[in-house]
């Protein structure tokens, strides 16, 4: 599983849905109630907020954000990978009427890297600098989102790779890849997006841990090979 | 709002060196982290002046929060510091003991925003799936699917209920499924342990027109997918 070789410093995992929800209704008994979590942990949970427009709670190593069109459930323990994928699996399960009409898969890490240089050259390697020197005379690397093409022969629709300096590991970069299934079109039925949504957890979501692992380890890798200056 | 950390130490005395201390608050953006660390002295009227702390930002933009914004209590009767600090932009802070014996414990005053294991550590060295085969006694039999090498051969083992957490032996049974991931957990201090985990994984109940619903799709796959369906 990708989520064991990982060197990342800090890292979480996040399952995003759109369509339309009840957001009452994902309380933490409701989780444990349904046997997609243990019961102490929901007894343990840390309410945010619970009303008609939004419920968030954290319980132990889950974490749920439900608003009326989006469903978010996350986990910041490397650990528990898997078992996240069963509670969003599980809970579309339960509520199998539920109208989806896209979804996500997103998953950050902040690396640290050897040195204050390495930083640098991280940062100079994916955002030169050249053509910035004229207007900054002392620029750097804030946010760099880069996504690859829609191919009709992928299971989702595309990727977006995220690159900005840690703000949580000194000389620490933090990278986020989300792999995109788009909104359907209006026309279309929710019922088939639901039993896709449920389909790609089950079918892909080694692959897409997999897939951030590869990439991480190609940026960390490949700025190496930027000429020393 | 007021963030206050309450740091876990054990044993105190008077002149006791508490070793290196740190403080991280965590902006209300996430944009950025202030830590502050030193060497503390517990002195006898149980104040931790803080001109003895060290202060070191990680990120550029930190400096809403000065050193000076920052008291240290210990709290009588109790082996309690309170790292206490005003600041609007404050949401959460974690506090904790870099080296030493002592244990580090948050509570911020808005508990809601307290993700346990946030910032957990864990280089995962194998994981398996297994499925319980056998539940006798104090063990059970299971097999396992390695999930680190997809090419390894399944494997039979037998583990001891006692590795099972308590709060998962009600679901433990014949046919049951879960993960069991071994690696190294890497505390804040640096500390490194050797861990072992297992997690029952959790499904919810089906139910007899889900089955029902399911066959109905598998059959409708079915179809679509021979060669004249």
């Amino acid at each position: 599983v990708s989520q064991s070789k990982s060197s990342a410093e800090i890292q979480g995992v996040t399952v995003f849905a759109l369509g339309s929800f009840n957001p009452p209704i994902f309380q933490p008994f409701w989780f444990s109630k349904n046997n997609l979590i243990r019961e102490e942990e929901a007894r343990d949970a840390v309410v945010t907020i619970i009303t008609n427009e939004v419920t968030q709670f954290t319980a132990d190593w889950l974490s749920v954000l439900v608003t009326k069109e989006r469903f978010t459930v996350e986990t910041k323990d490397p650990t528990m990978h898997l078992p996240l994928r069963d509670v969003a699996a599980g809970t579309f399960g339960v509520l199998e009427h539920t109208p989806i009409r896209g979804f996500a898969f997103s998953r950050f890490q902040h690396f640290r890297l050897p040195s204050e240089d390495d930083w640098h050259n991280f940062g100079d390697y994916f955002a030169p600098k050249q053509g910035w020197t004229g207007i900054f005379p002392k620029s750097g690397l804030r946010t760099l989102v880069m996504q690859d093409h829609r191919g009709a022969d992928k299971p989702f629709n595309y990727k977006t790779v995220r690159l900005e300096p840690s703000a949580l590991v000194q000389f620490g970069v933090f990278v986020q890849m989300t792999e995109h299934h788009d909104p359907l079109a209006a026309t279309e039925n929710p019922d088939n997006r639901l039993n896709e949504f449920i389909d790609a957890l089950q079918s892909s979501w080694d692959r897409f841990l997999a897939d951030v692992d590869d990439c991480s380890k190609h940026l960390l890798t490949v700025y190496k090979t930027a000429p020393s200056k | 709002m007021t963030a206050i950390a309450n740091i876990q130490a054990s044993g105190l005395s008077s002149s006791h060196n508490l070793g290196q201390i740190g403080v991280n608050a965590y902006s209300t953006s996430g944009g950025w982290t202030y830590k502050l660390d030193g060497t503390w002295t517990y002195l006898p009227n149980g104040v931790v002046p803080y001109s003895t702390i060290g202060a070191s930002q990680i990120s550029e933009s930190c400096e809403s929060v000065p050193l000076a914004d920052w008291q240290f209590v210990k709290l009588p009767d109790v082996d309690v510091f309170k790292a206490v600090t005003v600041s609007p932009e404050i949401e959460n802070v974690v506090a904790f003991v870099e080296s030493g014996q002592q244990q580090d414990m948050t509570i911020p005053e808005r508990p809601s925003k307290v993700i346990r294991r946030d910032g957990r550590r864990f280089e995962v060295l194998q994981q398996w799936e297994g499925i319980v085969t056998d539940l006798e006694g104090d063990v059970f039999v299971a097999i396992l699917r390695d999930l680190t090498d997809r090419t390894s051969d399944d494997e039979i083992a037998e583990i001891f209920l006692a590795e099972v957490p308590d709060a998962d032996h009600p679901i433990l049974k014949e046919g049951s499924a879960f993960y069991w991931i071994i690696g190294f957990e890497y505390k804040r201090g640096g500390q490194k342990s050797r861990v072992s985990e297992i997690r029952v994984r959790r499904t919810p109940e089906w139910t007899i027109q889900k089955i029902e619903r399911v066959k109905k799709r598998a059959a409708e796959r079915f179809q679509r997918a021979r060669p004249n369906g």
